[in-house]
């Protein structure tokens, strides 16, 4: 598996987008040259050089500087979003496949009106009683998103608890628990990780779309989205302001989304390539 | 198949008296008081005893059981309160704001039929080629982007470098041809790939090379036989986007300066307003119930077989 992985190219481009997004992230107080709030009204829109590697914006702030700090809310938020969702879809799913009658049925109708709200509704409820704030946006984000994993872990667990060696194992006297945890998970952790992927994808644009809007962040603040949004005005006089911040967004939505398919090209032998 | 139409009409009553609650509830959690709000429409001095007056003439001091009927039978007979935003009822806001969404969405969605279905052929009747190749990394792009970047640089290359489109918005067609082509493309990607790839499933199937023994020719068997069997998975997906993109539109909105129900609702969460903002979370989630119904129905008219396996 791990032989494949580094056989891929998809799936090395993948991970290198990966690995340079969280890299900048972890490490932007070492990586960037300006102070990423600087303002300096002199120094506005200044053109790129040695100092301002990709120049500085409408108020003076250093480009570069902002972008690299963005790669730590994007990432901030969508990688808790992710393991918040993991713990609850992997839970309830299984718990849906392994107990099943009322229980299952309950929690399917729960997910299934839960389904129907689209993120925006959740974080309009959530920012209008709790106000702004990253763990409002990473919580509307998780409302509006656990019914999706739930259902998706569910019918994966559903599926492989219908195949034959569950019911040997059954047969040979493990109980329910232990089929779970050492059959039914290790089992269906591959599809898991493919859908996971993609995920992280999809919270890093919603992210930045509520941002882009104003919602969850304060003003200035230098996320992607945002920094996007502030931009907006210099449309005509600097466009290069508007593409930078969308270009990261693409590279690290790209880097998580040629990631999972080349695993999931791996674990299906390239049918739906 | 009536009993299952029948099941799926019992389950939408109970997903969607689910999703009324939830909506009413979002009005409770969101801590603005309804009494005070529209109180202080009147005046800005308002005294608390003006307040208590409100509320009791609106009835908001009744339990909270007994306003979440009033709540909905106002909204079932078009009435859904008045929105503090823009100081108009909710329904008067909504027919002012809801065409301009509908017909965005309405656009982008006949983009994405337009061009999925011969795109996502042609690569599926030559697998593997250069052009299935082209496709398959846009396609990758496609779903990456994130769509107000999309629609600034369209709006950069078409309105601000070669100006054939303003950056105001437009009367007419021509002002939607950009935002709802900016909010198709992501779908457009999606479905695409999906259906490409269900395409691509399909010829592996038995019946298929039954069909090629039997002298049936490519095309034949592609679009007689492969294309029905593969159609479910997009109509599914194109149905469940047709709910989430009103909610979607929302940022496409913003980028093109248009006025419809995305910004509106984006303006009475930052406003606070959280009467108007039940009553649209109540009509996009209930769009987007129906749509999956209607999906699902669709798929159970044209696949038959799809009644035999899910085995009700």
């Amino acid at each position: 598996m791990t032989r494949k992985i580094l056989k891929s190219p998809q799936a090395m481009i993948g991970l290198a987008l990966i690995a340079i997004t969280l890299l900048a992230a972890v490490f932007a107080p070492w990586i960037v040259p300006n102070n990423p709030d600087g303002v300096s009204l002199t120094q506005k829109f200044k053109a790129p050089s040695t100092v301002h590697p990709l120049g500085t914006d409408q108020l003076g702030r250093c480009e570069f500087s902002r972008l690299v700090y963005g790669a730590r809310y994007s990432l901030g938020m969508a990688l808790p979003i992710l393991v918040i969702l993991g713990v609850i879809g992997l839970t309830l799913g299984c718990a849906c496949a392994g107990i099943g009658g009322v229980f299952d049925r309950v929690v399917t109708i729960i997910s299934d009106i839960f389904i129907a709200f689209p993120a925006l509704t959740v974080v309009a409820a959530i920012i209008g009683a709790w106000g702004n704030g990253i763990e409002n946006i990473v919580l509307s984000i998780v409302i509006s998103t656990w019914a999706w994993f739930t259902r998706m872990v569910r019918s994966y667990a559903v599926m492989e608890m219908g195949k034959e060696y569950i019911l040997g194992a059954r047969i040979a006297g493990a109980g329910t628990m232990c089929i779970i945890f050492r059959h039914v998970l290790p089992n269906i952790m591959p599809q898991y990780l493919i859908y996971a992927s993609t995920g992280v994808a999809s919270a890093i644009l919603t992210v930045s779309g509520f941002s882009f809007l104003g919602l969850g962040l304060p003003a200035g603040t230098p996320e992607w989205g945002a920094m996007l949004s502030e931009a907006r005005a210099s449309l005509y006089s600097h466009p290069e302001l508007l593409l930078y911040p969308g270009l990261c967004i693409l590279a690290t939505a790209a880097g998580y989304n040629l990631f999972g398919e080349a695993l999931r090209d791996i674990l299906h032998g390239g049918s739906t390539r | 198949m009536n009993r299952y139409v029948v099941k799926r009409f019992i389950g939408l009553i109970v997903v969607l008296i689910g999703v009324s609650i939830l909506s009413f509830l979002m009005i409770e959690i969101s801590g603005t008081d309804p009494a005070e709000a529209i109180a202080r429409r009147a005046s800005f001095n308002v005294t608390r005893e003006q307040i208590e007056v409100v509320r009791l003439e609106l009835g908001l001091d009744r339990p909270i059981v007994e306003r979440y009927f009033r709540w909905l039978t106002g909204i079932l007979t078009g009435d859904a309160g008045m929105s503090t935003y823009s100081n108009r009822s909710v329904i008067e806001d909504l027919q002012v704001y809801l065409p301009v969404t509908l017909t965005l969405v309405g656009l982008s969605l006949a983009w994405v039929v337009l061009f999925a279905l011969p795109v996502s052929l042609v690569c599926a009747r030559y697998p593997g080629g250069i052009l299935d190749h082209v496709v398959r990394w846009l396609t990758l792009l496609g779903i990456c982007t994130p769509t107000f970047w999309l629609g600034f640089m369209l709006l950069i290359v078409f309105a601000v470098r070669t100006p054939i489109f303003s950056v105001l918005p437009e009367a007419g067609i021509k002002g939607y041809l950009l935002p709802s082509l900016t909010l198709a493309v992501p779908i457009l990607s999606a479905g695409i790939r999906i259906l490409r790839g269900s395409l691509l499933s399909e010829a592996n199937r038995d019946y298929v090379t039954y069909l090629k023994a039997r002298g049936h020719s490519k095309r034949d068997i592609l679009y007689r036989h492969m294309l029905p069997n593969a159609l479910p998975p997009i109509i599914t997906l194109f149905c469940q986007y047709l709910g989430y993109l009103i909610a979607g539109s929302a940022v496409v909105e913003s980028v093109f300066s248009l006025k419809g129900i995305g910004t509106y609702l984006v303006g009475c969460i930052l406003a606070a307003d959280s009467t108007a903002v039940a009553a649209c979370v109540l009509i996009v989630a209930t769009v987007f119930v129906l749509a999956n119904l209607m999906g699902d129905l669709i798929n159970r008219t044209i696949c038959p077989w799809m009644v035999r396996e899910t085995n009700d």
